[in-house]
């Protein structure tokens, strides 16, 4: 599944972490570093590739990173901050 | 001591003390529009305008040439960058555009150690130090260049501190600032940013915040306590803005800031991580931070005045 991020979101790398400026519940979010790679794929990747990405980045199994990218992904678009593509 | 001189020293002691309360008592007494007559009114340097060729983005006053004087410098939306040269006394020299317009940020202070500020072209992700064929360095720059994303200019040795404001922040929230490395922007370095909309600065957490206003802003940028002929203790105040434009006034005054490289990054000349050999440690992906979205439209409608209309708009400060 692909996602694309949420219309009324301001968003900035830095220095690998990925602030997030959500308009529309006036918030500011950090994500940590492992989230913050995923935001950035966000875009480009649907979420298999992303959790392949990961598994071959950080010392997880590609098991592990697959359900922690779905669970993640899903709470963003819970949040409304992500939006499916 | 004979009793005498003992009773001497005592009444002494009674009387000085009698004149102070007398003194105490009198300046109770005394009106509040006198004794505020007696204040020294603070002492400003004129105000230098500095006119630019197209819509002013970010002014930041720094010692450009290194003279020992500050100088005004101003970014516009056009391919000129207008500067203004201080004479060390308060006054600036005749404006002089440099053909380098459009850049986003103006970093001022020690940006690169090159002791010019460094810039942050739109379009392009790295930080640029200044450069004309009028004002020559006058010593090279640690890195002419670094880049900005993903790790931005905190990985910039040198480089104390940066700000960076998405531009895409609508008007009327407070800027979107990050943390930077080793703390927040001080004295020597603040990154100043803007966009067509807003001109912004950074702040000391922790610190008594800098004072702002709103005011109206023509197709001029001014500033207002650039003329301080020290550069050593600046306190600048520089403004920003679109023509018929609300825009923010900031006197800064940051916290000084330890240096901290990181030993990783100071390894690579052009500040780039270092890449750790192997995997890297994972950790389950979550929001690690959230905190409410500071919006405070009220301040964009502090100052409901005319362009060209001077008065307490200027000089208000806000919490």
């Amino acid at each position: 599944m692909s996602y694309r991020y949420a219309p009324r979101l301001a968003w900035q790398l830095i220095d690998g972490e990925a602030v997030v400026v959500d308009l529309d519940r006036s918030r500011t979010l950090g994500l940590n570093r492992v989230a913050s790679l995923i935001w950035s794929f966000l875009p480009e990747r649907d979420e298999a590739t992303i959790a392949a990405e990961m598994a071959r980045r950080f010392d997880v199994s590609l098991e592990t990173a697959t359900s922690d990218v779905s669970e993640f992904l899903r709470s963003l678009r819970a949040q409304g901050l992500v939006v499916e593509a | 001591m004979g009793l005498s001189s003992v009773l001497a020293h005592r009444w002494r002691g009674f009387c000085l003390a009698l004149g102070v309360a007398a003194l105490g008592v009198a300046a109770l007494l005394t009106p509040l529009p006198a004794r505020a007559q007696s204040c020294t009114a603070p002492a400003f340097a004129t105000r230098a305008d500095l006119s630019t060729t197209g819509s002013p983005i970010a002014v930041a006053a720094v010692d450009v040439d290194r003279d020992g004087s500050l100088d005004l410098r101003a970014t516009t939306q056009t391919a000129v960058m207008s500067l203004r040269r201080g004479n060390g006394t308060g006054g600036f020299l005749r404006r002089g555009d440099d053909p380098r317009g459009g850049l986003h940020v103006l970093l001022r202070g020690r940006g690169l150690q090159s002791g010019r500020p460094a810039g942050h072209r739109g379009g392009e992700r790295r930080w640029t130090v200044e450069s004309s064929s009028t004002e020559p360095l006058r010593r090279p720059p640690v890195v002419a260049s670094a880049p900005m994303s993903p790790r931005p200019a905190k990985g910039i040795r040198g480089l104390r501190g940066i700000v960076w404001v998405n531009p895409r922040v609508r008007k009327g929230s407070w800027p979107l600032w990050e943390r930077v490395r080793g703390g927040w922007p001080g004295r020597e370095n603040q990154a100043y940013s803007a966009n067509a909309s807003k001109a912004t600065s950074a702040s000391a957490p922790r610190s008594r915040p800098p004072r702002t206003s709103w005011a109206w802003a023509p197709r001029t940028a001014w500033c207002t306590l650039c003329g301080s002929p020290s550069p050593r203790d600046p306190l600048p105040s520089w403004t920003s803005g679109r023509p018929g434009k609300p825009f923010r006034m900031v006197v800064g005054r940051g916290l000084a800031m330890p240096e901290r490289v990181d030993p990783k990054e100071s390894t690579k000349p052009d500040g780039a991580p270092g890449s750790p050999p192997g995997r890297e440690r994972y950790e389950k992906p979550a929001v690690a931070w959230e905190e409410v979205l500071e919006t405070r439209p009220g301040l964009m409608q502090g100052c409901a005045k005319l362009p060209g209309q001077t008065g307490p708009c200027e000089s208000a400060t806000a919490s």
